[in-house]
Formats: structure tokens, sequence, C-alpha cells
């Protein structure tokens, strides 16, 4: 899939979204962002999505209203209203005849994080697909599932499951032990013969409930990330090529941020497809950046400069591929229309292309405000302002 | 307080007042535009009027009167490119200049708004450790797409 055309599907009036390497999309609460990017996992997989259903007893009997309500979540079969129009590469989809009948069962292509990623570890352990109720969105339960299998495939004994040798570069783990793990250890505990997750260090062994808020966002994201870069030469798993993080900046400090940018491109450079949804101008910040740099050649130096680490042989590898990927960002507006902004110009005619979609507004008024005040105190008539700098 | 009188009490500014933006180069002008009910005092092309004066200077480039209410508000402007970080400090340097000339003049008792106009394409937005310096030293950073009145 290179493009995605949605018309009068939610609130979203059109969105005709060409994806690049990188994809983000941004844009107000209840936009259409969230429902887009489920869109595209359903398109991508429909026949494994259908299987799984069947598998676990969720039966919509062929109902395309019935299967939006166990797919999206209870009460969204209203998203699909009279006159919506699904194109994938500019051909109208059949959604009705493709719901109704079971597709061809393929790997799965499209590996989804969402927003409520945080739900799929209560008590610290991955809950699976059956444990959430029938109206809980699909992607929650298929990610909640998904860190389930590969708890029980992958981390089978006990030990620290960050930092680990063989998963994730060096660099990224000491990056991350810095900015979100701090001198605590990721690992695998018992208590009374149930594994659960704990932060662990000499002063004992924390539980899921009094993590950070950032280091719980993180931790499931950081087990999806594992799925998708297996320990071992090959760079991707399976069949998957795109990844989808919703809001992958929640919980997290910007150096934090910073670092799991670094894995988004980490991911594009083993051929990972990757679509975001932010509401975070330093998401942004990246994309201005990586497009600029590779309009006016711009090297992987320039990339890991932005990132402020080391330019260590495995980063310069992965930032030379990086420098070379096309990024595409579209603004979702309250009024359902969703706009290509990539350019991110801050001289933009265009108020919400110069405002990224409105992340920058509140700095830019804030400096105006500020700016306002100070020019107009006794301090900077007098100079004394300046005095300190001549 | 009438800026006429003012503007022409300032050395080498005498007769500068220009009506609306008339002091303002073309170029330049296509990056300030005013609201239907805004109603300017007349502009100075404060650059060019202190060019034999203080020909090395780092001169502002102009002022523009607006009327608010019972008083005039001094926009003082500066049209300069924003393409690379130098460009900063250049424009440190000019309101630096500005500062310590203005106080020298009686135009200083204006309430004022001090603006940089990126010239051409930025290369920093408002979330610019920098610009948010100048913002805490009473400057108001705008991109090409300008200032309203």
């Amino acid at each position: 899939m290179n493009r995605l055309t949605l018309k009068n599907v939610a609130q979203i009036k059109e969105a005709d979204l060409k994806f690049g390497d990188l994809t983000v999309l941004v844009g107000p609460q209840a936009s259409g962002k969230s429902i887009t990017l489920q869109w595209v996992k359903l398109l991508q997989d429909t026949g494994l999505i259908q299987k799984q259903m069947h598998t676990y007893g969720l039966d919509y009997d062929g109902s395309l209203p019935e299967f939006l309500d166990v797919y999206f979540g209870e009460g969204m079969r209203s998203i699909w209203q009279d006159g919506s129009e699904v194109k994938v590469d500019g051909k109208l989809i059949d959604v009705g005849k493709r719901i109704g009948r079971q597709q061809v069962e393929k790997s799965e292509t499209t590996f989804l994080m969402p927003a409520q990623r945080v739900l799929a570890l209560p008590e610290g352990w991955p809950k699976p697909f059956q444990g959430y109720r029938a109206g809980d969105p699909y992607t929650v339960r298929a990610f909640s599932d998904g860190l389930r299998i590969l708890m029980d495939r992958e981390f089978t004994g006990a030990g620290a499951l960050f930092p680990k040798q063989n998963r994730l570069k060096k660099d990224y783990r000491d990056l991350l032990q810095q900015t979100v793990f701090g001198g605590f250890e990721l690992a695998t505990h018992k208590v009374q013969s149930q594994k659960r997750l704990v932060l662990s260090s000499e002063g004992g062994k924390l539980p899921f409930m009094v993590w950070s808020a950032g280091q719980r966002e993180f931790v499931p994201l950081l087990l999806g990330l594992y799925w998708l870069m297996p320990p071992s030469k090959t760079t991707r798993r399976n069949e998957i090529e795109w990844v989808i993080i919703e809001e992958l900046e929640m919980g997290l400090h910007p150096r934090a941020i910073s670092t799991v940018l670094l894995l988004v491109l980490e991911l594009m450079t083993r051929g990972y497809r990757v679509c975001l949804s932010t509401h975070s101008p330093q998401v942004l910040e990246l994309v201005w950046a990586l497009e600029t740099l590779r309009k006016h050649g711009g090297d992987a130096n320039d990339l890991l400069d932005l990132f402020g680490v080391k330019h260590s042989s495995p980063l310069r590898q992965m930032a030379g591929e990086a420098v070379r990927k096309v990024s595409k960002v579209y603004y979702f507006e309250p009024n359902g229309i969703a706009r290509d902004i990539t350019e991110l110009d801050p001289s933009s005619e265009e108020a919400q292309e110069a405002t990224w979609g409105g992340l920058l507004e509140f700095s830019a008024r804030a400096n105006e405000t500020v700016a306002k005040v100070v020019s107009n105190s006794p301090e900077f008539a007098t100079g004394d302002l300046f005095a300190g700098e001549r | 307080m009438r800026l006429l009188d003012d503007v022409n009490a300032t050395p080498y500014l005498a007769g500068t007042l220009c009506r609306g933006l008339g002091a303002l180069k073309a170029t330049d002008k296509s990056h300030v535009s005013k609201k239907s009910s805004t109603k300017l005092a007349g502009s100075v092309d404060v650059d060019k009027a202190l060019e034999p004066s203080q020909p090395n200077a780092h001169r502002w480039d102009y002022f523009v009167g607006v009327y608010e209410e019972d008083r005039i508000r001094i926009h003082w402007i500066e049209v300069h490119p924003a393409s690379s970080t130098g460009n900063i400090a250049q424009v440190e340097a000019k309101m630096s200049w500005l500062v310590n000339w203005m106080k020298t003049t009686a135009l200083v008792n204006y309430p004022r708004n001090i603006v940089w106009i990126a010239s051409g394409k930025s290369s920093f937005n408002s979330r610019h450790p920098s610009i948010r310096k100048l913002a805490s030293h009473g400057l108001t950073y705008k991109s090409s797409s300008g200032l309203e009145l």
C-alpha cells in the first residue's frame, strides 16, 4: 500500500495519504488519526484479523457494522455511513464484501502498537487476547496477545529482559539505560509461581504499579521493539512490513523521546515502513531535520549531531541509511480534512503548516507575550537587559 | 505626544516620517500587512536616515507608528534573513544598537513592539533556544509570512 484514501469515514471527510518510509499524523484529539492507522492495519491484514476473531469466538456474522464494533471497539459501527469510501492505491475497496467473506489468511504484515498499550501489562504481565471484553478494540487485544507470545516463546526463563546483550545495539541499550531505566534492569520475577515484570536494582524489585508513568508506557513499547528486532541476523520479523506506533512520546521526557526516535530510525533502516501519530513537536522536529538533510545533502554525522549521540560505527551506518528515507506529515484538521504539511515550513503562508498543525502555536504565543512585556519594561528602555552582554 | 514632533526632534530623522507604510522598501512591505481597522501614524526608514551619521553601526531597519485608542504604539521592524543561526547574532547586535540609540531619543517614551521578520525561508522555529533568548530580551520573531498591524 502506497496510498490510502478515506472519505466520510467517522469524522474524516477526506484523507488522501501518500505514505513515505516514515509517515506522521498530527492533529487535535478525535480528528481521526487513530482510526486511520487502524484502517491501515485492517486493510493489510484482513484475513488474519478475521481468522483471529473466529479462533477466539468473536462472531460478527459477516456483518460489517458488527465487525466494526469488534475491530474498532464498542459503538464504532457508526464510523461507516452513507457515502463512506475507502481506496487503496486509488482502487475502491468494497469494504462490506471484504468483511463479509473470510479473506485468505496470510502472515501479519502490519504491527500496530496502540495508544492504550499500557493496558497490555496489567499486574506487569501481558494479558491474553481473551482477557479483554468483547467491546475492547482489536488492536489493543492483538498487541497485548503479541507481547504474551513474545514472553512465552523468547523470555521463558528468569533474568533480565533489559539490558540484554542480544537485544538492541549496545548504543541503544546505553541510551535507554540513561534516559528511561536509570539504574534499574527490567526482569522477570515469580511470586508464588505467578510471573511478572519488575524493575530490579540492588535495593529490591519494583512491581509495575510503582514504576514511573514513562516506564509503564515504555516497557510495552520496548517489548514491541524486541518483537520487531529479533535476536538473529535477520533484520525483520517474519513478513512484517509496516510498523504503526501511536503517540510514542507518552509519559516520556524529551531525552527519552529522542532515544525512541533513534529506534524508529533503526526500524526504518531495517526496511520497515513506519507510521506514527503524535502530539509532540519533537517528532516533527525530527521529520523537519530529516527532510532537510535528505534534500540538501546532509549526512550521517549531521543526523547523529541532531540526537547528540556519539558517532559510533553502528549508529553512523544506521544514520547513513536513515538520511535517505522519505518522510510525510499529514495534519488532520478539526473540519475533517487531512492536509499534507510535510514541508513544515515555518515561513509558510498556511498557518497550519507554519505552526506544524498547531503544535507550535503556544510556543510562538509564549515568545510574543514575553517579548511584548520585556520590550515595554523599564529595564529594556535603560538598556540594562543588554548590559552584561556588551 | 505627537509622533511627527518627536521624529523631527530626533537627530537625523527630521523630515523622514512617511505616510502609512511609505518608508518601507517594496520587498520589505510585502511582509507587513494591516487590518482594515488599523490606523497608521506613519513610518520611518531608520536605517537609511542614520546611515550618513552611523555608517558602520548595526542599524535597525524601520519603525511604524500605529494608533491605539489614546496613544501610538511604535513597531520597530527589522526585515532580515533567518536562514542560519549566524543571523541570530546579527539581529542581536542590531537590537543592542537599537536599545542604545532609542534611549537617546523621545521615541523611547512610546509603547513598543520590536519585531524581526524573516526575509526568506526560516531555518528555525519558535522553539529554538536562541529565539527564546531574543524573546526574553524583548524581541518578537516572525516568519516571512510576516507581521499584521
